[in-house]
Parts: structure tokens; C-alpha cells; sequence
């Protein structure tokens, strides 16, 4: 087949091709027609040394805080550690008051659709807020932090994706996120000691809070 | 956003070529290194078991496992997040390290649209996408050969 009936081929079968597809940015290149096939299993000559990765701490150029209150951390202060086993942050296992159930009522996983869900390790949040993985955190927006004083860490916050179990939550709850560090707000930490921040409102007044991924279920601070 | 090169129409063409095959069950992978060179993988068995992918290659010399996780649904569309990819090929296993990247299942037995987009998911497909810590591209389209619990 030449190379120019190929180029048409290509051309009239795009319409069959997948947006998503479409929107990947890859690197350049000169080829102009269906790259050949690799006969011999799969090949990934750049991942030969390849290791899995540690998920490096959530550290950003973007500034931490914006400086309009008490949470403007020192520039010595440490991002917060990384573990997905550990929400809460700074207050971790004080989470013993009011549970405040989910308007929508949702019983065991039923908040999606039956589906067990559990952390994505190396995503922020567990990928409970949205996709963004550590070392791509140039797609996520940074979205204030909170301040631990006395351990002297940061707690970064995200934009939660639209789309994420996250946003599911904040729209069952009636809230708004916003950016972390002013007082008065609704602080809920996630998993990967991972938080989020939102305006109060009749049902949630402003506090810390602590979820529960399978019911999507908020515990204040005791 | 940079303008498409010729390079993304020929792998929209090969994805394209491989999922509108209406007689071959069978999914395409893409791999496009960093530098630009693209190996294309045609009738890759594509297999779910619980959150987990398996895709072999058409020789059955090559598997790549995909360990997902946080899934969740937007409408019929499961989303779930890539996090760990091996490798199983010459009695090795090993790691890729991805940045980034996003699964789509449609595991309805209706076409779905893809969020935010006017494309559709056929019944019983998958769209992936994931880039590596090293720069290469990683694109799987294609209906479902098995779906495990």
C-alpha cells in the first residue's frame, strides 16, 4: 500500500477515533502513515530500568498560601507526609463527634453504583478528589493549604476535578469548595491526609471534619 | 495546545482501523516513546479481572498488567485511575512507572459518551490512557475479550 493511500485511509477512519484519544499531546515525530507492528510481545526500550516509583511529596512553585491568614507558613516548614493509610493530618484519631449522614442517604457503596472503590496509591487524595498523580501536579491546581504549627508541616490543597468522587460529596453536602487557609470553613481531610476546603452552610457548619469514602459520610472533630 | 502532527493522525488512524472492525473482538495499544517512535499492537487481548487489565500481545509473547484504582462512575462510564503497570514478557516482570493516566470502561451494553465529549464508548469497551514517568505514551483502545470478577 503506498503511503499516500494510507494517509487517506487514516484520514477518513479519524472520524471514527475517540476525542480523548485526540486530545493526547504526544511528542513529535515524522511519521505519515500506520506505524509498523512490533512482532515480538511489547516493547518499552526507555522503561528498561524502570522502578515503581515513591510518590514524591505533593511540593509545588505555586505559592502554598495566599497569604491572607494566620496559615502563611514559614518557608522551613515541610510538606505533609504521604501515606495512605493515614487521614486527618493533624488531627488524626480525634475524629470522635457528631456524624453528619450524607443527605443522599447512601448505604454502603451505593454512591457508585455498587462498586467497590478503594485509593489509587500514588494519587493525591487516593484519587478520592480527582487524577492528579504527584509528579503531575502542573494539572492540578493548588488550592491553599492547611498549617500544622506545632509540627512545623503543610497540608497542600487541590481544585477537586468536577468529575471525582470528591465532587460528589461536596455536591450531596450542598458545599462550595474553597480555598484553604482562612478561618471559619469546613476543613474535611481525605485519605493521604489529603483536605479540602468549603464555605459552611446550614448543614455543615465550619470545623474539621473526616470522611468516610464508603458512605461519603463527614465525622467532625471531637 | 500544540497542533496535532501528522504522527497523531497515522495513531488515530491505527486506533480507528482496529475498533470499527466489527469482525475482530480484539483492542489496539499504541506505544509511542518519548522520542517520537510509535509501535502499534493489533489484536491485543484485552481482559478485566475485578480493577485489573490484562492485555496480551497477538503473539501471546507479551502481557501488560494494569492495576487500577478509585474507580468511579460518571453516568454508565466507569473511570478508574491507573497506578501500577507491569510488565510479563521473557519470564520478567517489571515496573512501569506511570505519571498520569485514566481508564474509561464501558461495561453497559449501550454506547456511552465519554465525559466531556461527543464520542462514544461501544458496549463492553475500554479506553485508556497513560503516560510514563518517562515520556512515553500509552494509548488502549478496544472491546473487552472477558470481564472476571
Amino acid at each position: 500500500m503506498s503511503g499516500s493511500l494510507r494517509s487517506i485511509i487514516a484520514l477518513v477512519l479519524m472520524a471514527g477515533a475517540p476525542a480523548a484519544a485526540l486530545a493526547q499531546n504526544h511528542a513529535s515525530g515524522h511519521v505519515s502513515a500506520p506505524p509498523p507492528q512490533s512482532q515480538h510481545g511489547f516493547s518499552f526500550p526507555n522503561e528498561a530500568n524502570a522502578r515503581p516509583i515513591t510518590p514524591p511529596r505533593p511540593v509545588s512553585t505555586q505559592p502554598i498560601s495566599n497569604g491572607r491568614s494566620a496559615n502563611h507558613a514559614p518557608a522551613n516548614y515541610m510538606h505533609s507526609p504521604v501515606n495512605a493509610n493515614v487521614t486527618g493530618g493533624p488531627y488524626r484519631g480525634q475524629f470522635h463527634g457528631r456524624v453528619i449522614y450524607n443527605p443522599r442517604r447512601w448505604r454502603g457503596w451505593g454512591w457508585n453504583r455498587g462498586i467497590h472503590w478503594y485509593p489509587a496509591p500514588i494519587y493525591w487524595g487516593g484519587g478520592f478528589w480527582g487524577p492528579y498523580a504527584f509528579g503531575g501536579l502542573g494539572a492540578g491546581l493548588l488550592f491553599g493549604s492547611i498549617v500544622d504549627y506545632q509540627d512545623q508541616a503543610i497540608y497542600p490543597s487541590y481544585e477537586i476535578e468536577p468529575t471525582s468522587p470528591g465532587a460528589e460529596l461536596l455536591q450531596n453536602y450542598g458545599l462550595t469548595q474553597t480555598e484553604c487557609g482562612p478561618p471559619n470553613l469546613v476543613v474535611i481531610w481525605g485519605p493521604d491526609n489529603s483536605v479540602i476546603c468549603a464555605y459552611p452552610n446550614d448543614l455543615v457548619g465550619a470545623g474539621n471534619y473526616e470522611l468516610d469514602p464508603t458512605t461519603l459520610t463527614i465525622v467532625s472533630q471531637s | 495546545m500544540r497542533p496535532m502532527r501528522p504522527q497523531v493522525y497515522a495513531l488515530i488512524a491505527a486506533l480507528a482501523m482496529a475498533t470499527t472492525s466489527a469482525a475482530s473482538a480484539k483492542g489496539v495499544t499504541l506505544v509511542q516513546q518519548a522520542d517520537g517512535s510509535v509501535h502499534t499492537y493489533i489484536d491485543v487481548n484485552i481482559r478485566l479481572s475485578g480493577q485489573t487489565l490484562w492485555l496480551r500481545s497477538a503473539d501471546r509473547k507479551g502481557v501488560l498488567k494494569i492495576g487500577n484504582g478509585a474507580c468511579s462512575f460518571i453516568g454508565a462510564i466507569q473511570r478508574c485511575l491507573p497506578y501500577a503497570v507491569a510488565l510479563i514478557q521473557d519470564g520478567k516482570t517489571r515496573q512501569i512507572a506511570i505519571l498520569h493516566g485514566t481508564v474509561f470502561l464501558n461495561l453497559s451494553n449501550t454506547a456511552q459518551h465519554l465525559p466531556r465529549s461527543s464520542e462514544e464508548l461501544a458496549p463492553r469497551t475500554i479506553l485508556a490512557l497513560w503516560r510514563t514517568v518517562r515520556g512515553t505514551y500509552v494509548t488502549i483502545k478496544g472491546a473487552l475479550d472477558e470481564v472476571a470478577p
